[in-house]
């Protein structure tokens, strides 16, 4: 038996922004280093053309990112809050990090300091917090850019330099999510080679009683399982 | 088996790491080159991940 976990709109932007976002960093990496990745402009027929296709992959994650923002709020206000709290952090999920950190380093704890995750764990919502909020320097660097002569007559000049060094900066961090990104969906053992639910929608009963605890009592209407 | 996972799971993250650090100061050389490109490796394999969990959607 299977249990829902996202919504059409969550599976179709979850799409949409990752296909975005892997072709911003397929053509973003050559542009920060030519001498490196050359060879992918060139394939691609010149730095034009590469910079043209960066640049309708920034417009698909902007129009994604403010669909998911307005689906999320419209649903907040006209159906229930729960699809929007359950992304917010809690003090639990501080605990439930360092519980966590501890079980790494193989430490002792008691039967009540083991993390049980609800609907997102905090390792989720901090992947998607920090999409979010690295989004949100992306898309502001990368449109002041996008339009230099245009902030050049608001801006002083050091701070279009800046935008660039904050913008190639903020990729290379976020190539840090890439490659967690692709241990825990990917190379984990339990789930190589893909995780599925994120493209089905659907968690299959025994791993959200395993992996979300809270969960799935919670789905269960509170009765003990 | 979980533990050679993590090993080389770490190493191909110090060395992506470490050529970026290296390249963004200025740094030219072969493990430079060769940490960047695993880094755009890894791009390239979670396109193609991607591309077939939304072709084999229906398939569960």
């Amino acid at each position: 038996m299977k249990i829902k976990r996202f919504n059409t709109s969550q599976i179709v932007v979850h799409a949409v922004a990752a296909a975005s976002i892997l072709l911003l960093y397929f053509t973003g990496l050559p542009i920060t280093f030519p001498s490196q990745l050359g060879w992918i402009p060139a394939a691609l027929g010149g730095y034009g053309v590469t910079m043209t296709i960066h640049r309708i992959a920034a417009f698909c994650l902007i129009v994604s990112g403010i669909y998911f923002a307005v689906n999320y709020l419209l649903h907040s206000f006209f159906v229930s809050k729960s699809l929007t709290t359950k992304v917010f952090p809690k003090t639990k999920d501080i605990w439930d990090a360092v519980n966590d950190v501890m079980l790494l380093f193989r430490a002792p704890l008691a039967e009540k300091q083991i993390p049980k995750p609800e609907k997102y764990s905090w390792l989720q919502k901090f992947e998607f917090w920090s999409i979010f909020f690295e989004g949100g320097i992306f898309i502001i660097t990368g449109i002041i850019l996008w339009f230099p002569f245009q902030f050049m007559a608001i801006l002083p000049k050091d701070y279009i330099a800046t935008a660039r060094i904050i913008h190639a900066g903020f990729a290379i961090i976020s190539i840090c999510g890439i490659t967690f990104h692709t241990y825990v969906a990917h190379y984990n053992p339990e789930r190589f080679a893909i995780d599925r639910v994120v493209f089905s929608g659907e968690m299959p009963e025994e791993e959200a009683k395993e992996k979300h605890p809270l969960w799935y009592e919670e789905i269960k209407g509170g009765e003990h399982v | 088996m979980y533990k050679l996972h993590r090993y080389v799971g770490g190493l191909i993250l110090a060395v992506i790491f470490l050529s970026f650090l290296l390249a963004v100061l200025g740094l030219r050389n072969t493990f430079i080159t060769i940490g960047i490109s695993l880094g755009l490796l890894l791009v390239v394999f979670n396109f193609i991940a991607l591309f077939y969990g939304i072709a084999t959607r229906g398939r569960d």
